[in-house]
């Protein structure tokens, strides 16, 4: 016990199961011992009083940022570090499958791709994907997990139900090898309920693009509030919900949201506020939803040399619509046109046959990595007009490639990758 | 400012413990570490940042919380590894993503920089101060 004792690990008013000690005593091996002492120091941070089990662990510490985190997750490998809950990998900062900008040799891409080895190692599953919940065996309502990547917490909390906090990375690995997370924050009940009431005007013909606004709007004045959406009159598809709960969490810090008549935890308005009055309330408007539909792009090019789709990753429906929209045209030979998903999406669509028409329009599937992986190296350098359909690339894209970048639907993607440069109209919820 | 007394406060909650003295680069914006401070420098990158274009290397960072991206931990262990992460950090809110990356600086290098929430009034004075000196117990030492 004598690691308990040292004044770097306040487990005074934390307990602990046997487990947890013979992990900490280092009964497990040197890297679950290393896991479980930063387990057991966040749990002070949290003021968590005990931990519990968790049933799957999402890694999102699989983007390469630099040596020193490098150095700590191959340093646990040779340790012996190996995962004791089903573990699954967000999206790497390299695209495996090919060679060229996004695996070009370099430093970075080679440290890179030595993370993402380091974490297979461990025994995780490199699916390599921002988008968990569209994979087999995905968590269940109720269940405890850490799930790393700010899309994928909103919507296990929100849609699937189960339960997870947003935490730093690290934690994700601390947890996958030890199984066990801080008791705190949204894995108890009486902080799942909503606190901010958000009524929504009625829309018609609402689709992806009228989420990606309306998360982004919510987001930024939610702040870590949990939002309880009034007014859906249409049950959103998986894809709507997905950039719902990517823009949430890229203007603000939310971890989840309830929308009446939609998600597990809010069969009412009632439910949803656990029947306690709101805290705060947000009347949306759709002036405020127009102010964000065109603050969303950030670019001024009259040209168009690149559109870039699938942050968070293409769904296979989202391909087929891609599909659906590209039939029988061509893209402009001076635009690229890339969509990034994973291997387990790209490989359906290859069967289904959408492949192909994606490939004649001149698509190009990127996998493994995603758009929040771009860096100026991979950006064309004669690039300056940049589309995307995505909020959340909207949002960081500018910083990530150092360019403007336009917003716009899927369908005006293809238009203006088709004419070479940026065609942009009000979707049809705004307009009506 | 220059020669106005030192104030000492001291901490609400020691999220991570350790000793350090430095200046002070304050916000009362949150910030995210990733895409918003280049690990490689220290220096905030973020151009809607009030502190866009300033080194945290060595410095006493006074900011309400962090925010954004969970890859902020990676960020601040990459800058402390670099040399060039900041030397105490001081806060308003109790923030995990910014805390992990000082607790795997410590349990991985046996280096700790310390971090701290003060409550408001407290946090606020640190805000104005140009110089602190954070000690072992908690307390914060806070110059001009």
């Amino acid at each position: 016990m004598g690691r308990l004792q040292q004044r770097d690990v306040p487990a005074s008013r934390l307990s602990l199961s046997k487990e947890d000690l013979d992990m900490l005593d280092g009964i497990q091996g040197r890297a679950a011992q290393q896991a479980m002492r930063i387990i057991v120091r966040m749990a002070h941070v949290q003021q968590a009083t005990e931990l519990v089990d968790i049933s799957h662990a999402h890694i999102g510490g699989s983007i390469y940022t630099g040596k020193g985190s490098l150095n700590v997750i191959e340093e646990l490998v040779s340790n012996g570090a190996k995962v004791r809950v089903p573990t699954t990998l967000n999206a790497i900062s390299i695209d495996r499958s090919q060679t060229g900008a996004w695996n070009s040799g370099n430093e970075f891409d080679t440290n890179a791709g030595r993370l993402a080895t380091a974490l297979e190692a461990m025994g995780a599953n490199p699916i390599f994907s921002c988008t968990p919940y569209v994979f087999p065996k995905t968590p269940q309502f109720g269940q405890n997990i850490l799930w790393a990547e700010s899309n994928a917490i909103v919507y296990a909390n929100s849609v699937i139900g189960a339960r997870t906090n947003r935490h730093g990375d690290f934690m994700d690995v601390c947890a996958a090898l030890t199984g066990r997370v801080p008791n705190s924050g949204l894995h108890l009940s009486e902080n799942r309920r909503g606190t901010l009431l958000v009524n929504v005007p009625g829309v018609v013909h609402a689709d992806p693009s009228y989420y990606t606004v309306l998360g982004y709007l919510i987001g930024k004045h939610a702040g870590t509030d949990i939002p309880v959406i009034e007014g859906i009159r249409q049950k959103p598809s998986l894809e709507e919900l997905k950039t719902f709960c990517a823009t949430l969490a890229t203007s603000g810090a939310v971890g989840m949201f309830h929308m009446v008549g939609v998600t597990p935890e809010a069969p009412t308005l009632a439910a949803a506020l656990g029947n306690v009055a709101p805290q705060r309330r947000l009347q949306v408007t759709k002036d405020q939803l127009r102010q964000i539909w065109h603050e969303l792009s950030s670019a001024s090019s009259t040209t168009l040399n690149m559109v870039a789709m699938g942050s968070p990753h293409a769904t296979l429906r989202d391909l087929a619509e891609l599909g659906a929209l590209v039939r029988g045209e061509k893209k402009h030979p001076q635009v690229e046109f890339l969509v990034t998903t994973s291997r387990f999406v790209r490989d359906q669509a290859q069967e289904l046959g959408i492949m192909q028409d994606l490939d004649a329009f001149g698509v190009r599937i990127s996998t493994d990595t995603c758009l929040c992986m771009f860096n100026p190296r991979r950006v064309p350098s004669d690039a300056s007009g940049i589309m995307t359909n995505s909020g959340k690339f909207a949002h960081y894209g500018p910083g990530l490639t150092g360019r403007g970048i336009y917003f716009g639907t899927a369908r005006d993607c293809v238009e203006s990758a088709i004419a070479g440069m940026p065609i942009i109209s009000e979707p049809e919820w705004l307009r009506s | 400012m220059g020669n106005s007394p030192s104030t000492t406060v001291s901490a609400q909650l020691i999220l991570v413990p350790g000793e350090a003295r430095g200046e002070i680069a304050a916000s009362e914006q949150m910030l995210s570490f990733w895409g918003g401070v280049d690990p490689s420098t220290g220096i905030v990158i973020d151009r809607r940042h009030p502190l866009h274009g300033v080194s945290l290397a060595g410095k006493i960072v006074v900011l309400p919380k962090g925010k954004g991206s969970s890859t902020g931990s990676y960020v601040m262990l990459d800058a402390l590894v670099e040399g060039a992460g900041p030397a105490g950090i001081v806060m308003n809110k109790v923030d995990e993503i910014i805390s992990l990356g000082a607790v795997v600086y410590d349990e991985f290098h046996s280096r700790t920089i310390p971090v701290l929430v003060l409550n408001d009034d407290d946090f606020s004075r640190a805000l104005t101060a140009s110089y602190a000196e954070i000690l072992a117990d908690g307390q914060v030492v806070l110059h001009g």
